[in-house]
């Protein structure tokens, strides 16, 4: 237990429960917004969540520019785009609705607009140096964590690669966490950000910055993850399991935001970057095979995980049985296991390691993997 | 505990209050913002260049877009030095401390030639130190005055131009007197020497000095208006004559006045042959009533007329000059005056030497 170590918790203000998407309205006008930004994407657009929230504006007689011009795993010039946007239009204010691809980009771009630079220049942890615009945060899968995080994860066309951008001033001020807008989802994206919120949520909790504070989140985000995500792939109207899994999501966030993450992701970030692929999806294939690699340096926690997944603590083999649990959830949820099934090349493999050897996401992964190290696991997942 | 949804304040303490926001200071912060902003759009729209200082190394924290426009340069986050927004006409870099050495908290004043994107410009600078918080830091405002100065200048130099004309004609004038009577011409040149230098120890303005060197030159310019053949008289006069003679006095004032020439010049022409105790023409004025420039002009005429040869008698000496002066410095002449002449003469000044001499 590292209850003794100096931590810190950063959070943003958070409302969970139906209808807090309606407050949208009110919480912009008490953040001192007069024209906000709302970034979206095509998707949310069409799931007719965007509607109830201009409503919200509108009744709040707030002026608002809508920028949906975000795609999956977001790429510096989508920002650079809606950072013009912001200025051209004179926003004061940002308001998130959607996934991670729609809250990282917007969180993006008020700190590009903030700073008047790049956004290449705030790659790294804690680069960030002018305050940035008030962001409000609805997610609309449950999953990401955006909404209560200090990442952001923008591509860079260039390199393929998917950069962190990790730092105070990008934690959203308000969240409005509201299930319901979860109901929209289909199976596939379910599957692969519920799968995600479980890696966030493993990750944090045997990560090197972990805390009480920390744990406590992890461990509740892994239980509701193992009682919801089955239910909520099996009947995707069920009210109830998408509350589960928006509250395991967002105790993930938590937990990983202020404990940051491990391999699983650093590794994820390079695949998805490569291959542009979504970002859930290589998060569920990579997890176990990070585990796996993880395994010896935590065990304890590992069988804790085990345990909070509704498996048996006390099992001779408590890593196998981990991993059983975990390969049940990815394949019941009908993603592929194998990076091969991804069409990537076997001589892709040393460029992704190398990549992922370079994310911050590394620092805090228990084990301390070595290139070959890192080469290998990919080559076990292959 | 069921939420009774009327009761706001139980909302509010579970932070679902429509005002419960851990940010709702924002639109304040915004406000405050918004204001100062205002200001800098205030200040960017001044003509005045305004420097505000970080002092003693005199980084520019802020500098409004005059400020800017002078070398025309562009705002950027780096704080700058002032010594990188102001030149010299020669295109030096300019320090605050070499224009005000001084730091004060009270304004201070100068006017700067400064290289702008316009050639050089002559700009008033007002400077103002403050320390607060421990740190002291300063104001610096720059007017451009070049087209104020350059008017000014034109002024003075078309002044100075209808000063020199007046000054030609009032030669002219003296020549003609000379012409006329060549010992009241250079009666009127030494005495309006002699005259310069008392009004110099009288310590006299300038233009008066000037003024009553003009009354010294023309002093005897109405024996114009008297008949020839009496101003050639050797020796006393019939008091007939003596009455025309002493008529020049008001003719010099009368012509005087009719050109125009001021007031103090034209009386002292008028009263030049007054005497403190009354006994002078043409009014019989008494000490403080006649004017200075006439007891002046006055005791330079005397001194003069004493000092010089005439046809009907040589000079007197310096001895005998002096020896009246003293004599009479109550009784006839302005005391002041009297010992100023009194002191001339022992430090050598004489009359008959016409080198160098300007008038």
């Amino acid at each position: 237990m590292s209850g003794f170590a100096l931590r810190k918790f950063v959070a943003p203000e958070i409302l969970f429960g139906g209808g807090a998407l309606s407050l949208a309205g009110q919480y912009a006008r008490n953040l001192g917004g007069g024209r906000v930004f709302v970034a979206t994407d095509p998707g949310v657009i069409e799931a007719g969540w965007l509607e109830p929230v201009l409503d919200s504006l509108d009744q709040e007689e707030l002026e608002y520019t809508v920028f949906s011009d975000i795609r999956p795993n977001p790429t510096a010039s989508m920002v650079m785009a809606g950072a013009r946007v912001f200025a051209d239009e004179r926003c004061d204010l940002i308001l998130a609705l959607g996934g991670g691809s729609s809250m990282d980009c917007a969180k993006a771009v008020g700190a590009v607009h903030a700073n008047g630079a790049h956004v290449r220049e705030f790659v790294g942890v804690d680069r960030i140096p002018l305050p940035c615009p008030p962001v409000i945060c609805i997610p609309t899968t449950a999953g990401s964590a955006a909404d209560v995080s200090q990442f952001s994860i923008i591509k860079n066309e260039e390199t393929k690669v998917k950069n962190a951008i990790v730092s105070k001033s990008i934690v959203p001020d308000v969240a409005l966490v509201d299930p319901e807008t979860t109901l929209t989802m289909d199976r596939n994206l379910t599957a692969a950000t519920g799968l995600d919120a479980l890696t966030h949520a493993i990750e944090a909790y045997v990560s090197r910055a972990s805390s009480d504070l920390t744990d406590l989140h992890a461990l509740q985000a892994i239980r509701l993850v193992g009682e919801f995500l089955p239910k909520a792939l099996d009947n995707l109207s069920d009210i109830d399991s998408r509350t589960g899994m928006m509250l395991a999501s967002l105790h993930a966030g938590l937990a990983f935001s202020n404990a940051s993450l491990g391999v699983v992701h650093a590794l994820s970030h390079s695949l998805g970057g490569l291959l542009d692929l979504p970002h859930g999806e290589c998060n569920s294939l990579l997890l176990r095979w990070g585990v796996e690699a993880n395994f010896s340096a935590a065990p304890e926690r590992y069988t804790r995980i085990l345990e909070a997944l509704g498996g048996n603590a006390s099992s001779p083999d408590p890593m196998k049985a981990l991993l059983d649990r975990l390969d049940a959830l990815r394949s019941s949820a009908g993603i592929p296991g194998r990076l091969r099934d991804l069409g990537l090349g076997e001589e892709q493999l040393s460029v992704l390691a190398k990549t992922g050897e370079e994310d911050p996401c590394m620092l805090t992964n228990p084990f301390p993997f070595n290139h070959e190290e890192l080469e290998a696991l990919l080559r076990n997942a292959y | 505990m069921p939420i009774d949804g009327n009761d706001e304040q139980f909302l509010a303490l579970m932070g679902l209050g429509a005002k419960s926001g851990k940010k709702s200071h924002y639109p304040e912060l915004k406000r405050r913002l918004s204001e100062l902003e205002r200001m800098r759009d205030l200040l960017d729209q001044a003509r005045d260049a305004i420097f505000l200082l970080a002092l003693p190394e005199e980084i520019v924290e802020y500098q409004n877009e005059a400020a800017l426009g002078l070398l025309g340069l562009v705002r950027t986050q780096e704080k700058r030095l002032l010594q990188e927004c102001l030149k010299t006409s020669h295109g030096a870099s300019l320090t605050l401390f070499s224009l005000f050495p001084f730091l004060s908290s009270e304004e201070q004043r100068k006017i700067v030639p400064l290289l702008t994107r316009n050639g050089t410009r002559r700009f008033e600078a007002s400077f103002q130190a403050a320390v607060e918080g421990g740190r002291t830091s300063g104001i610096l405002i720059l007017r451009d005055q070049e087209e104020r100065i350059a008017v000014q200048e034109q002024l003075a130099a078309s002044l100075k131009a209808v000063e020199e004309a007046r000054m030609k004609t009032v030669r002219l004038t003296a020549a003609m007197v000379e012409m006329k009577d060549s010992y009241t011409g250079k009666n009127q040149r030494q005495s309006a020497r002699l005259a310069h230098e008392i009004g110099l120890r009288l310590e006299l303005p300038k233009p008066e000095i000037d003024d009553l060197v003009t009354a010294a030159l023309l002093h005897d310019v109405g024996m114009m208006g008297v008949p020839t053949e009496i101003l050639c008289i050797p020796g006393p006069l019939r008091p007939v004559d003596r009455r025309l003679m002493q008529e020049h006095a008001a003719i010099g004032r009368d012509i005087l006045a009719k050109e125009g020439f001021p007031e103090s010049i034209s009386l002292a022409v008028l009263h030049h042959h007054e005497r403190m105790d009354g006994s002078g023409y043409p009014d019989g004025l008494k000490g403080e009533d006649i004017p200075l420039f006439a007891r002046v002009v006055g005791m330079a005429d005397v001194v003069e007329a004493m000092l010089s040869h005439r046809p009907y008698r040589p000079a007197h000496s310096r001895e005998e000059v002096l020896r009246e002066l003293e004599e009479h410095q109550e009784t006839l002449y302005d005391r002041r005056t009297a010992e100023i002449c009194i002191s001339l003469l022992l430090e050598g000044f004489s009359v008959s030497e016409e080198t160098g001499n300007k008038y």
